[in-house]
C-alpha cells in the first residue's frame, strides 16, 4: 500500500525542518511538501536539504495547495493520503493509527480530533465555541457528530483522493469537505489525537477575521449540503 | 429636453458607436462582447434622437421624471454587465488556478529529472 503525507507550507521557515525530521522517522510513508508560493526562505531550505517538494508558482491558499497534493497523490498512484500541517501542530506519532482506522473500519476519511479525549493543546475558548457551532450545524444537516470539524489532520483513501483532486474548496476547506463527503455517502471517522501548540508562524485565522470565517464557512457548509444532495438524488 | 443637451447626447452616443467599431477592428473587443455594447449604443442614439421613447417608458411605469426612467434603464444595464463580468472573472480565476497547479507539478517533475540526469 502506497502512503503519502501531504504537507502544505506557507511561510514556515521556522518550523518546516522540525516537521520534516519528525516525518522522516516514518519510513513506510512518502511525503511531499507543497510550498504555497512562500515569500520567506521556505523554498531555499527545501532545496538545500534536498526535500521532495512542489513549489506553487503563485500563492493559491490552503485549498489550492491541498488540491495540488491530492493531484500528485492521484498521478503517482497512492492509496492513502494524509494531510499534516507544517507548523508542528500535528504529531506524526498518530500516523499509524490513522491507517489502522482507515483499513480496519472501512472509513473513507479519518479525521484526527483533539476534542475526543480533551487532552493536549485545546485552542482558545472562542475557537472552541466556533467549533461547537460548526459541529452542531453538521450534526443537524447530516446526523453525524464530528467533534473537530476544523481539524486539518486527516487521512483519506483513494476514492477521496480522486474526489479532492477533481474539486477542492479554495479557502477554509475542512468543514465544507466533511459535509460534502457525508452527503455523498462516504464514511467519515474520527480518532483522538494530541495536538501541539504551533512551533512558529501564525494561524491563518486571526481574531479579526474569525467572524468573517464563521459566516463564510457556514455558508459554504449549507451550499455544499444542498448542491451535493441534489446530485446524490 | 434642452436642445444643447440633445445635441451633446446625440454626438456622445455616435462617438460611443464609433469607438466600439474602432476597438473591434483593433481586436480589443471580440464580436460577442461587442454585440451588447452595440445594442447599448443604438438604444442611446435612438433615445437622444427621439426622447419621446423615454417619456413613453416613464409613463408606462408611472415614473414622473423621465430622467429617472433613464437612470433606471442605465443602472439595470450596468448591473447586468457587472454581474456578467464577475462570472467571467471567476471562470478565469479557476482556469488560472488549474494552470498554476498543473505547471507547478510539472515544474517539480522536470527539476527532479534534471537533478537525476546531473548525477
Amino acid at each position: 500500500m502506497k502512503k503519502l503525507i501531504i504537507v502544505p507550507a506557507y511561510n514556515e521557515e521556522e518550523s518546516i525542518l522540525n516537521t520534516i525530521a519528525m516525518l522522516k522517522r516514518h519510513e513506510d510513508f512518502d511525503f511531499i511538501i507543497i510550498n504555497d508560493g512562500s515569500s520567506d526562505k521556505t523554498e531555499s531550505i527545501l532545496i538545500e536539504n534536498n526535500v521532495k517538494h512542489i513549489t506553487l508558482i503563485e500563492n493559491l491558499g490552503i485549498g489550492g495547495a491541498m488540491q495540488t497534493g491530492y493531484e500528485y497523490a492521484l498521478l503517482n498512484g497512492y492509496d492513502i493520503a494524509v494531510q499534516v500541517d507544517a507548523d508542528g501542530q500535528h504529531n506524526p506519532e498518530f500516523l499509524n493509527e490513522f491507517i489502522t482506522e482507515l483499513t480496519a473500519n472501512n472509513c473513507d476519511m479519518v479525521i484526527g480530533s483533539r476534542y475526543i479525549d480533551g487532552k493536549g493543546f485545546q485552542s482558545t475558548f472562542l475557537r472552541r465555541m466556533g467549533k461547537d457551532i460548526l459541529s452542531w450545524i453538521i450534526k443537524v444537516l447530516t446526523g453525524k457528530k464530528m467533534t473537530d470539524p476544523t481539524s486539518g489532520f486527516r487521512a483519506c483513501n483513494r476514492n477521496i483522493i480522486f474526489e479532492f483532486a477533481v474539486e477542492y474548496p479554495v479557502d477554509y476547506p475542512e468543514p465544507e469537505t466533511i459535509v460534502k463527503l457525508l452527503v455523498k455517502g462516504y464514511k467519515v471517522c474520527e480518532i483522538p489525537v494530541l495536538m501541539n501548540e504551533r512551533d512558529g508562524g501564525s494561524s491563518s485565522i486571526t481574531t479579526f477575521k474569525s467572524l468573517y470565517y464563521m459566516i463564510k464557512v457556514i455558508m459554504a457548509i449549507l451550499f455544499s449540503y444542498f448542491s451535493n444532495r441534489k446530485k446524490v438524488k | 429636453m434642452n436642445i444643447i443637451l440633445r445635441i451633446a447626447l446625440i454626438l456622445l452616443s455616435i462617438i460611443f458607436f464609433i469607438l466600439i467599431t474602432y476597438f473591434l477592428k483593433k481586436k480589443h473587443l471580440n464580436l460577442r462582447q461587442s454585440l451588447v455594447w452595440y445594442l447599448a449604443s443604438i438604444i442611446l442614439v435612438c433615445i437622444s434622437i427621439f426622447p419621446k421613447i423615454l417619456e413613453f417608458i416613464a409613463s408606462m411605469f408611472g415614473i414622473v421624471e423621465k430622467t429617472n426612467a433613464a437612470f433606471l434603464i442605465v443602472i439595470a444595464f450596468l448591473l447586468l454587465i457587472a454581474f456578467q463580468n464577475n462570472i467571467t472573472i471567476l471562470k478565469n480565476k479557476e482556469s488560472i488556478n488549474n494552470l498554476i497547479r498543473e505547471t507547478s507539478i510539472l515544474k517539480s517533475k522536470i527539476d527532479e529529472e534534471s537533478k537525476k540526469n546531473a548525477k
